[in-house]
């Protein structure tokens, strides 16, 4: 039997200490141990017994219930007060057989790989490399579990490749204690696995894509993820450039993608004409206090995997004392002019080391990151036409009323397909600031008025843009996820309110989704928005 | 003269002790492994996000031992061991002719598969 340890507790944090936050619970669940339980799909399915246990449990104590896996969302969308489950443990991988694929299925069995929620991006790269696979993108970093880096909608800079939600094609959820309440979803045009594979999960099936894609970005709120299907494809090797770039070429690239005709050229990196080739990845690195300093490019490109290349991971990784960035802080609390002077000294742990050159798989270059004291990191989806008005909107504001201890970056990852995935845009631009979060002082602007002035001021610019689920905002902020989402907020809140019912809504929400007006619960959604299609979009009758 | 004397024996056993309290520690990490994790972050730096097993023992080898293996710290392997050396530990182990080892490190054991 799957295995709870229950740990009561008064507060919360995140991984990059934006709490802590109250909470009285948390519980924590191991599968059966292998040697007891042989079969992967056995652990599996009871694993989600208990986790159904769990939620009854929440249920007749009249108390809320959230997973969260790794805690690096640097916000509270992971947390919750009353019952918080910690599901890292939940790792539990499957192959997926040729006889598990559904007949109408675009994706071949090889490419397909089923992982428990609490499997994390480390753990499924090195799982998929001995099977000679990888992941098609990944964040800039591993320690995510998948389920978490779906649900806020992780992305990387994978240009033509989008987000990490983007590689799933199938969610299994649990969305109440019943047995009846664990479901199996996927997109009525693209399916992946049949019905019989759904029966060994003991899943009622649901092929829509509508409901997919909702649940695709679910932000830990359309019950608990228990296990996906990705898509992943065969290894591959990514070669790694630093260098300066241009703001003129950086800009121009970012918002016509046309890399063939940029005069920014890597000479080992062109075609036989001479023209430069489209990267797998970009991006631009800005110091936002020196307007006069070049911005520095990381552009990576794919590779067939060879064997024998350089060990990408160094042999000894230093890092800075861990006292410096609260000893920054407190510096520009009370003397915000040091800021520019820290960020100019910090140019070298903030930014890629330049004119490098790497070699790694995906797993290699995007390895693990340490903790390096409190940190915010605010994130906006932008067209990328628009990069030119977004980025100097963004560094006007950081120099009239900051400045602030952080410094920006943009990259870039095609539409999503998820209804709330925040990299909406036909192709995003990620722009972000990155830095030390800092206590307020007579020096600085407050960091929670930053974060408001933030959204005033790109909205009085009329800049459309979105803002990454896991990163800082003023969520809060009244009317900002109809000004990112416009009316696919509804179409959001009309899936869960179709697939939960409504008690299990108030379970599954949290602080987050209260105040950014999700949790609303519409008791009129269409049922039909939950009805399994075949192919043609016809309800199907053989599920 | 007492009064100095007093005070340079003072200066000298302070020194004595922040000698033998002066110590480095050694981390080796496996790349590739996947650290088991805490069930909440702790503390900062490297091991916030991982569960930390201690040890701090001493092992004493009867006349014909040479040394010694801590067993069952972490039973299906290591992902990181911070090792902690003092002054006043080699110096144990040196005054006992190597019979008398103290072992201080902090380790992360894999995740669980």
């Amino acid at each position: 039997m799957a295995t709870t340890s229950t740990h009561l507790i008064s507060q919360w944090d995140t991984f990059h200490q934006n709490g802590p936050f109250p909470a009285k619970m948390v519980l924590s669940t191991k599968p059966e141990a292998r040697h007891i339980m042989p079969v992967a799909i056995d652990r599996y399915n009871d694993a989600a017994d208990e986790i159904r246990r769990l939620i009854a449990d929440a249920v007749t104590h009249h108390e809320r219930f959230r997973p969260y896996g790794s805690t690096w969302s640097l916000n509270n969308i992971a947390h919750q007060q009353d019952r918080m489950h910690h599901n890292a443990f939940m790792n539990i991988k499957m192959d997926i057989a040729s006889g598990d694929i559904h007949p109408q299925s675009p994706y071949q069995h090889g490419n397909l790989f089923f992982f428990q929620c609490g499997n994390t991006i480390k753990e499924i790269s090195r799982y998929l490399f001995d099977h000679g696979k990888s992941l098609k993108t990944s964040g800039a970093s591993n320690g995510q579990t998948i389920a978490g880096g779906i649900s806020t909608g992780i992305h990387g800079s994978a240009m033509d490749v989008g987000s990490l939600q983007d590689c799933v094609v199938g969610i299994n959820l649990i969305t109440g204690p019943e047995p009846a309440d664990v479901v199996y979803i996927e997109r009525h045009t693209r399916p992946a696995l049949n019905n019989t594979f759904a029966a060994k999960l003991k899943s009622k099936v649901i092929r829509n894509d509508d409901l997919f894609n909702a649940a695709l970005v679910g932000l830990g709120s359309l019950g608990f993820i228990h296990g996906v299907v990705l898509e992943v494809e065969n290894l591959f090797l990514l070669k790694r450039y630093v260098k300066y770039i241009k703001r003129a070429e950086a800009l121009d690239l970012a918002e016509n993608m046309n890399f063939p005709n940029s005069s920014f050229v890597i000479p080992s990196e062109t075609d036989a004409n001479g023209k430069p080739l489209r990267p797998y990845h970009f991006k631009v690195y800005v110091n936002p206090y020196n307007a006069n300093e070049d911005y520095v490019a990381e552009v990576i490109y794919k590779k067939p995997y060879v064997p024998g290349y350089p060990d990408p991971i160094p042999s000894v990784r230093k890092a800075v004392y861990k006292e410096l960035p609260d000893f920054m802080v407190m510096l520009a609390a009370k003397y915000n002019r040091v800021i520019p002077l820290i960020i100019n000294a910090m140019k070298g742990t903030l930014f890629p080391k330049l004119d490098s050159e790497t070699t790694g798989t995906l797993g290699e270059i995007f390895w693990d990151s340490l903790h390096k004291g409190k940190a915010f990191a605010v994130t906006i989806g932008i067209d990328n036409k628009d990069t030119t008005k977004a980025l100097d909107t963004f560094l006007n504001f950081v120099n009239t009323e900051g400045p602030v201890p952080g410094a920006i970056a943009f990259r870039f990852a095609k539409a999503t397909e998820a209804t709330l995935g925040f990299t909406k845009y036909p192709m995003t631009c990620i722009l972000e600031m990155d830095g030390v979060l800092w206590d307020d002082g007579p020096g600085i602007v407050s960091y929670s008025k930053f974060l408001t002035r933030f959204i005033e001021v790109f909205q009085q610019a009329n800049i459309s843009f979105t803002m990454h689920w896991g990163k800082n905002a003023d969520w809060a902020f009244p009317g900002l996820v109809d000004y990112m989402f416009g009316n696919k907020k509804d179409a959001w809140i009309n899936a869960r309110s179709a697939l939960l019912t409504q008690p299990m809504a108030d379970v599954f929400s949290n602080d987050f989704l209260d105040s950014t007006g999700l949790s609303v619960y519409n008791a009129a959604a269409n049922p039909g928005l939950i009805v399994s299609l075949n192919k043609n979009g016809n309800p199907d009758p053989t599920v | 003269m007492k009064k100095y004397i007093t005070g340079i024996s003072a200066l000298i056993c302070m020194a004595v002790l922040l000698f033998f309290e002066s110590c480095y520690s050694v981390r080796i990490a496996s790349k590739h492994a996947i650290p088991e994790p805490n069930i909440m972050p702790e503390g900062e730096g490297y091991w916030r996000d991982k569960q930390v097993y201690t040890l701090d023992t001493t092992v004493k080898l009867k006349i014909l031992e040479s040394e010694a293996t801590v067993l069952n710290l972490c039973p299906d392997g290591f992902h990181s061991i911070e090792y902690r050396v003092t002054l006043g530990h080699v110096l144990l182990s040196g005054i006992t002719l190597g019979k008398t080892k103290k072992i201080k490190l902090k380790c992360n054991c894999v995740k669980p598969q």
